[in-house]
């Protein structure tokens, strides 16, 4: 029996693209164990384990093939909305519940915001961009956007525990749905990178 | 950027509509509770832990510090806290004004979280920081306790020791494991019907793992299988 000739020369680009997403998800899982073993017993407060979490990161996504490209304001601007949409809740708690400040001094804060942002973007760049292709390519958008706010969900839970589940899911959720809407992956990376600084302030 | 369809903008904006309102329910519910804001992980600096009875060996630190807030029963109807001073704060109390029995007749309530050594030694692990004694007292000191039905919300700062804590509460002559939460990365929290002695208690275990490294490690094995999965399905269709 005759095969069409895109299979008689291989694995076709949606195989090829799934079996990328594939790889992706070992790859992250094994950056959150390195994240986790490197941190020790600083955990997730360790700026090493963060940093060298967003180098791997980053390594897997250009070893994919992604290349930063220009940063457009149509993205930054989603990017701005999305941001609002998630740090609204804790604002208005912040407003409306007397809670401690827990950072009296300014001491540290460019480092933390510096590792603070390298992560969040390549989270955004290797989750809603590369396996977010990789898997839309194969399955198609719904399940790209479902598979990457899984793994965004799932990556969390080593840090925060399992309570965070659920907030995290919807993040991951508000995130794919701005990089749907928005066409690019500088919209999430912007809200993500953020909704985190902005924790300095609020948390 | 790409284009991107009328089409696939509805989808991905009714994707954000749902995530809205799901990041609406757990805060309204939850509160702070409903996890970090800090969505990556990454705590804001921490000083050292303070000892109130530093181990034979241990480096020395600045004594611990105390809480303490005057605050009328009422309260505005905002919750009593009460934290120690340390940056971010090691123990911290916070309250509801209607779980506690408040006698009609006093006037304002001191709330104090206080270092203390612990009163009997911890049967279930080893101790992780200090034992903070939470109190809420009357003018002249008379303690008031928690209205039946109620309860108050301990919040302790680890030492950043490895392995699995739990809240445990010094009551009727014992210590007790009280069901506990982590909202923040080095904090945990527990709710309890009575104001007492707490501390943060590092349980044994035999792995040497730490419970992130432990979680980490699982969510690896998850990711794996979901991506072995996928790579098995492409060469099935080979």
């Amino acid at each position: 029996m005759s095969q069409p000739g895109r299979l008689a020369r291989g694995p076709s680009v949606v195989a090829r693209r799934r079996a990328g997403a594939g790889e992706l998800l070992v790859v992250v899982g094994a950056a959150t164990v390195l994240r986790l073993v490197v941190a020790g017993a600083a955990g997730a407060s360790s700026e090493r384990g963060a940093a060298l979490f967003a180098v791997v990161l980053l390594a897997v996504a250009a070893r994919a093939g992604w290349r930063p490209g220009r940063l457009r304001p149509a993205g930054l601007a989603w990017g701005l909305v999305g941001a609002v949409g998630l740090v609204v809740g804790p604002v208005v708690l912040h407003l409306a519940v007397p809670r401690q400040q827990l950072h009296v001094s300014g001491h540290g804060f460019v480092v933390w915001a510096v590792v603070v942002t390298a992560v969040a973007v390549a989270e955004e760049v290797l989750l809603r961009g590369v396996l977010f292709g990789a898997v839309e390519e194969g399955a198609g958008v719904t399940a790209a956007v479902l598979v990457t706010t899984v793994v965004f969900a799932l990556v969390h839970v080593p840090l925060y525990g399992v309570g965070a589940l659920p907030l995290d899911l919807a993040v991951g959720l508000w995130l794919g749905g701005l990089r749907v809407a928005s066409g690019g992956v500088t919209a999430p990376a912007t809200a993500h990178a953020l909704a985190d600084l902005a924790g300095w302030w609020l948390w | 950027m790409a284009v991107v369809t009328s089409s696939r903008r509805r989808f991905g904006l009714a994707a954000m509509a749902v995530a809205a309102m799901l990041l609406a329910i757990f805060w309204a519910t939850r509160g702070w509770e409903a996890g970090p804001p800090i969505y990556d992980g990454l705590p804001l600096q921490t000083e050292p832990y303070r000892y109130l009875q530093p181990a034979p060996g241990q480096a020395t630190t600045a004594p611990p510090t105390s809480g303490s807030e005057n605050v009328k029963p009422s309260n505005q109807g905002l919750p009593f806290i009460a934290n120690t001073n340390e940056s971010p704060p090691q123990a911290e109390l916070q309250a509801d004004p209607n779980a506690i029995a408040i006698p009609p007749s006093v006037p304002n309530l001191t709330i104090t979280v206080t270092p203390v050594p612990p009163v009997a030694p911890i049967p279930n692990g080893k101790l992780d920081g200090n034992v903070y004694r939470m109190a809420i007292t009357a003018p002249g000191g008379a303690p008031i306790g928690v209205r039946p039905g109620g309860h108050v919300t301990v919040f302790l700062r680890g030492t950043g020791a490895s392995g699995k804590t739990v809240i445990d509460r010094f009551s009727a002559g014992r210590w007790s494991a009280l069901p506990t939460v982590m909202p923040g990365a080095g904090f945990h929290s527990a709710d309890s019907d009575q104001l007492a002695d707490f501390a943060l208690v590092l349980l044994p275990d035999s792995s040497g793992l730490s419970g992130g490294v432990r979680a980490a490690i699982a969510v690896a094995v998850v990711l794996a299988v979901i991506g072995l999965l996928l790579v098995a399905v492409r060469l099935l269709r080979r």
